[in-house]
């Protein structure tokens, strides 16, 4: 039997527009049996017009090249374009760091380098998605570097995923039980659970669950295939679950024998 | 409810795919077959609210908050400061 989309005409998703569809492509293939439509698309033109290699070379370019590029109708354009992003992005980089002090950092950081490259940022495409992607790629070079914090092996997240642990198809009534208890939870607890989530994982699922990003925009941010974007949400997802459940059982929220 | 018992291969399948679902990343024909299989399965149902739920609890926790404002005026002033260094250095 064929899995989903697979006997369907490859059309953009939902989520985004046939001229979003065209900007947005990514670099990888998808890793996953799974069918998406995604698999059918065809590489763009651009992503948001930089590649990866540029987004991560933003902070090697020279003064001078950057200045060049500089005019007051370029300020102009990202004080009204880009600046309303700011607490978004403010949000999404304390987040990750996990403390005002280093968001406040990062962010800096990231609006300096995005002002310097804007020169090159191409009008119409998705501008949120561009300074997400800066955000995650100063995070990654530098805090985490500074952390120590390895990355993850991306084969192993692909394999992982494709193991798609089926076997939990079962105790509905458990579950159920579990769902409820877990949705009085108050929100400080749910966001402890999360920000003790790996990183990777954390950040995709918060650009899927909180930014409402498709999968292509997230690979496109964490410069990652859609294969690997749906692992870490997968895991993601299933780590915080396991984690809400736990404090759920400890706390009286649920009780043990529910079923 | 018969198909309950019978869940091994379509089931299967849907389970797979219903993580796209949620995420609203099916195509339209795949999404009209989940649809329609999830009107005849209790089980798939259970596993859709179960997913959904901990997206929304995801995005329930996670409220917006915004850059305190002395740190917005800083950046402004930044990003002027650097266009009046390019401008002069130009």
């Amino acid at each position: 039997m064929a899995t989903p989309c697979l006997d369907c005409p490859p059309e953009p998703s939902v989520q985004l527009t046939a001229s979003q569809t065209e900007l947005l492509d990514f670099s990888g293939n998808p890793q996953t049996g799974l069918g998406s439509h995604h698999e059918k698309e065809k590489p763009g033109v651009g992503s948001f017009y930089m590649s990866p290699s540029d987004a991560k070379d933003i902070s090697e370019e020279t003064e001078g090249q950057s200045k060049s590029k500089l005019s007051p109708e370029l300020t102009a354009r990202f004080e009204q374009d880009a600046l309303p992003f700011l607490d978004q992005i403010y949000a999404g980089a304390l987040r990750m760091t996990r403390n005002p002090s280093d968001a406040q950092d990062l962010v800096q950081e990231t609006f300096i380098k995005a002002f310097r490259a804007f020169g090159g940022f191409q009008e119409g495409t998705n501008l949120k998605a561009w300074l997400y992607r800066i955000l995650t790629n100063t995070y990654i070079n530098q805090y985490r570097k500074a952390q120590r914090e390895p990355r993850v092996n991306p084969t192993d997240e692909i394999h992982d995923w494709q193991m798609a642990d089926a076997a939990r198809h079962s105790s509905g009534g458990l579950r159920s039980a579990e769902s409820e208890a877990l949705d009085l939870l108050p929100n400080t607890v749910i966001a402890d659970a999360f920000a003790q989530v790996p990183d990777d994982f954390r950040n995709a699922v918060y650009l899927a669950d909180v930014e409402g990003f498709a999968y292509k925009e997230i690979a496109e941010i964490m410069d990652v295939p859609v294969g690997t974007v749906m692992s870490r949400l997968h895991r993601g997802r299933k780590a915080l679950r396991e984690l809400l459940s736990d404090y759920a059982r400890e706390n009286g929220y649920l009780k043990e024998d529910a079923s | 409810m018969s198909e309950q018992v019978n869940r091994s291969g379509e089931c299967q399948e849907i389970y797979q795919s219903l993580v796209l679902f949620i995420d609203r990343e099916n195509c339209e024909g795949a999404e009209v077959r989940i649809q329609a299989h999830l009107q005849t399965c209790d089980s798939c149902c259970s596993e859709r609210d179960s997913l959904e739920l901990v997206k929304q609890l995801i995005a329930r926790s996670c409220c917006p908050e915004p850059a305190p404002s002395e740190f917005r005026v800083k950046i402004s002033q930044l990003i002027a400061q650097i266009e009046i260094e390019a401008t002069e250095g130009s």
